[in-house]
């Protein structure tokens, strides 16, 4: 029953631009609602670009849905399950469903936004999962400079964290991103752009818990948290800049949390899920701060991302002495080229395969992803303990290159590589193994 | 200048022999049963009342995700944590500043006297102290001499069986007395170094889970490992099959073939000798044990399909002085078939038994002598010991222990030291097998 569901749910996005063919120019921002179309029936179901139910001018209801399935290997060929308690490494699958998520995302009069999205993996019997309810919230639009979202989303910290799944350039998202972002969490924010002309945001808000990102097997590892960031084009109106400068997209963001006592600082593991720095006792505020960057000209893309987090160790010391604090660093630049076929802004090829009359595009992209942790200065030699006052710096390198082919707005298929090498041989997550391969080839389906 | 040329040769000569006083301390030193120990521990206050409390969780976690893949029940189950670490030695405390502490053991475990595994190399993979990884702290919660343990592994490196070296120490945690407790040397990379001149094969350690006497479970190598064989020093390429070809063989061996067969698999002499040496010291929880096999090492040697049993827990040996010596042997399928296909193996084992009847020797003996002479050493620690428990006839049930519990156990001990060759003695004459 639960395959025949998952073959049905596949299914349904490759059916629906057989009705729509010609619709298919008119495109739209994946994040925006259907078109209000100009109709007089008061219910109207629509599937233009997804399935839409529109209530007149009152409501509409859009159905979402992505879908990753990854075809994987690696080297070696091991790997410490997801969300599992296991005291020896197992063999990988083949086939791995990373994402199965569907939803629904609307509006209600003009005053409310909202979304719901819950992933299904765990309904696929592919993985356990810690969280399955994703964004989930609703937005009030008091006035254009001021929107007040509540419920779960991400934390504004991070622009790949922050990016929809289904728009990523890499199968792989950053190790920075995975280790240092907050992910989702409940809470509350303001947000609302301004300074149109420069496509400034801001959000400021304020979060039960520091994200599921720094969760510990589903279990935070920080009390309440808060958050700001503001991204924009700034140089926009800076005439005298060369146009292509001008449309740099800059970003800060910052965030501060009380940690739980305990072992709850940052660990870093790779893709295999294997651990090279392990969690640290922590005890006082986490902080983060990350700025981010974005230049798109023509077919090249170049993005890149810094992001600077410290944990406190207040009293932590075998005899209970302060200890520095635990600082991790992370950051990555991207380079993507388009080399066959165009991509629209909104990242959806101009020569849709199937849907139109070309083949699609193709991107080369590369990323280069430098994470490490280390500490202040302390006593004594630098030491792997997790009451070390000197930490013994380890991190990690990781290259991630590939093609990206987009056959429409509802596929996409990448085969990307990645190399992690780890820099602290003798914290080797595997004996004797400082360099780890993983290759994917994802299809992914979205609307 | 003559003065200050004195001056200099005379400070090096001072730092020198602090140098070597402070650096010359062996592996050697730290067993030397001769000498009762000192361990202290450092560790942080929060972290020994988690010790405490996820000590029991820690080893059903472990056997669960060795089991299969385990969605844990709890978040997170921490299970080693940072300590100082000083041994005492000749009056100068020589430390490692950062090493981790785990709790050791499956029946003996307890949070009124936890045992410990140090160890050295958790967070530097490279650490050691006198060139060990790890030590084992035992709290002996078991038996109320505090002396099977050592004395049996006496025993066996006497017979030549390679065992881990053991020494007494009193421990403290955090400059308070946790008892007296037993430095047990790992079975690990190590040990087999030094005792075989590689590390690099296959080590066991088994892990009782149910009754198992080497029969055949099937083809599938996860029937044998990682339960009950639990990988040591290999988690990735587990390479369990010649253990599965190890059992079958044990269990389908033509009888024609039986001793020249498995011993492409087994050391056999050296396997015989030491069912004989657990035999002899009266083991009840061992290779041929009441539990079915239990209490073991076993090492596969590099590049070959060969292993080796290697002995571990001696809490219950000296169980009766007069514990037959074929003792469920017609139990494990080994020992069966060996003593109905494979005389050569059985006439091994009785030459193994002679041997140890002979060297433990009578009244007097080499095993009374040294009986007598650990109780004495230990004697005033284990009076002082505010922790100690014991498990008199292995109900399963750890209870506070008494000084006179103590004196009436090594009274027995040196009684059995005093009885035992010459009850194995009669046996081996009687002719008498199967029993």
């Amino acid at each position: 029953m639960r395959n025949f569901l998952l073959v049905a749910l596949l299914l349904l996005p490759s059916m629906l631009p057989a009705q729509n063919l010609s619709d298919e120019t008119a495109l739209v921002e994946d994040d925006e609602p259907e078109p209000v179309a100009i109709s007089t029936e008061p219910v109207r179901l629509s599937f233009k670009n997804r399935p839409s139910l529109r209530i007149g001018e009152f409501a509409n209801v859009d159905f979402k849905t992505k879908w990753h399935l990854d075809f994987l290997g690696f080297d070696p060929p091991k790997w410490d399950a997801p969300a599992r308690v296991s005291s020896l490494p197992s063999t990988p699958p083949t086939f791995y469903l990373t994402r199965a998520r569907v939803g629904l995302k609307g509006s209600i009069t003009k005053y409310f936004d909202y979304e719901i999205e819950r992933d299904l993996r765990q309904t696929f019997g592919s993985d356990h999962e810690w969280h399955p309810w994703k964004d989930n919230y609703v937005d009030f639009n008091a006035h254009r400079w001021l929107q007040v979202r509540a419920g779960k989303f991400k934390v504004p910290l991070g622009m790949e964290a922050n990016m929809s799944e289904d728009r990523l350039d890499f199968a792989f998202k950053a190790r920075t991103t995975d280790v240092l972002t907050p992910g989702r969490e409940r809470g509350v924010m303001l947000h609302a752009q301004f300074l149109k002309s420069s496509r400034m945001q801001y959000q400021i808000g304020v979060f039960r818990y520091d994200g599921e990102g720094a969760d510990i097997h589903g279990v935070p590892t920080a009390g309440r948290t808060y958050a700001a960031r503001l991204t924009g084009e700034p140089l926009r109106s800076v005439r005298r800049l060369p146009r292509s400068i001008r449309h740099i997209y800059l970003g800060v963001a910052a965030t501060r949390g009380r940690m739980f006592d305990g072992l709850n600082g940052v660990n870093g593991s790779t893709f295999s899920n294997f651990t090279f720095f392990d969690h640290l006792y922590v005890r006082g505020n986490r902080q983060r701060i990350g700025a981010e960057l974005s230049w798109v000209e023509g077919p090249v893309t170049i993005k890149g991302e810094y992001i600077h987090m410290s944990e406190e160790r207040i009293h932590q010391g075998i005899r209970g002495e302060n200890l520095p604090d635990l600082l991790s660093r992370g950051w990555y630049v991207m380079g993507g080229w388009n080399v066959l076929g165009k991509l629209k802004s909104s990242g959806r090829p101009e020569n849709p395969l199937f849907t139109g009359r070309g083949f699609g595009a193709v991107e080369l992209s590369a990323r280069m992803d430098v994470l490490t942790f280390y500490s202040g200065p302390g006593p004594g030699l630098p030491s792997r303990s997790p009451r070390a006052p000197t930490i013994l710096p380890n991190g990690e390198r990781t290259w991630t290159f590939g093609p990206t082919w987009y056959l429409n707005r509802f596929v996409k298929i990448q085969a990307h590589a990645q190399r992690e090498w780890l820099t602290d041989i003798e914290r080797k997550a595997v004996i004797g193994q400082n360099l780890f391969w993983t290759g994917v080839i994802r299809l992914q389906l979205a609307m | 200048m003559r003065n200050l040329a004195i001056a200099l040769v005379l400070t090096s000569l001072a730092v020198l022999a602090f140098c070597s006083q402070t650096f010359a301390q062996t592996q050697d030193d730290l067993f030397n049963g001769d000498v009762l120990h000192e361990i202290r521990l450092y560790i942080a206050p929060e972290d020994y009342v988690t010790f405490k409390e996820t000590n029991f969780l820690c080893q059903t976690q472990d056997l669960e995700a060795l089991a299969g893949e385990v969605i844990s029940p709890l978040p997170r189950v921490v299970c080693h944590f940072p300590v100082e670490f000083y041994w005492k030695f000749n009056g100068t405390y020589v430390t490692l500043p950062q090493a981790s502490i785990e709790s050791h053991g499956k029946g003996s475990r307890s949070n009124y006297k936890p045992s410990f595994k140090i160890d050295f190399s958790r967070y530097e993979s490279r650490n050691t102290f006198l060139g060990l990884r790890y030590l084992v702290l035992r709290a002996n919660t078991q038996e109320p001499s505090a002396m099977h343990e050592r004395v049996a592994m006496e025993f066996f490196r006497k017979m030549g069986i390679r065992a881990p070296r053991e020494a007494h120490a009193r421990v403290f945690l955090n400059d308070q007395y946790a008892g007296l407790y037993t430095m047990v040397e790992q079975i690990d990379p190590i040990f087999l170094q030094r005792n075989f001149g590689e590390g690099d094969g296959r080590l066991y350690g088994y892990e009782w889970v149910d009754y198992w006497t080497f029969d055949y479970r099937g083809p599938d190598s996860l029937k044998y490992s990682p339960l009950p064989l639990k990988p040591e020093n290999n988690l990735i390429y587990l390479d369990p099959q010649p253990i599965v070809e190890m059992v079958r063989t044990i269990n389908e061996a033509p009888d024609a073939q039986f001793s020249s067969v498995l011993s492409q698999y087994i050391d056999l002499p050296s396997f015989f000798k030491e069912l004989a040496a657990e035999s002899f010291i009266a083991e009840q929880d061992g290779i041929i044990g009441d539990y079915t096999l239990n209490n073991f090492f076993l090492y596969r040697f590099a590049g070959t399909l060969r292993s080796i049993f290697l002995p571990w827990d001696k809490s219950n040996a000296f169980w009766a002085i007069d514990r037959p010596i074929f003792h469920n042997f017609s139990w494990n399928l080994l020992t069966r078939r060996a003593l109905a296909a494979a005389p050569d193996l059985i006439a091994f084992y009785r030459d193994s038994l002679q041997q140890a009847a002979d060297i433990a020797g009578g009244p007097g003996g080499w095993l009374e002598q040294e009986i007598t002479k650990e109780a004495e050493q230990i004697r005033q620690a284990y009076y002082d010991d505010p922790l100690k428990l014991c498990d008199h006839h292995a109900t399963g049930y750890l209870r506070p222990c008494t000084n006179e519990e103590f004196e009436a156990e090594v009274a027995y001990l040196i009684q059995f030291a005093r009885q035992r060759s010459a009850f194995v003695q009669a046996q081996l004459n009687s002719g008498l097998i199967l029993q």
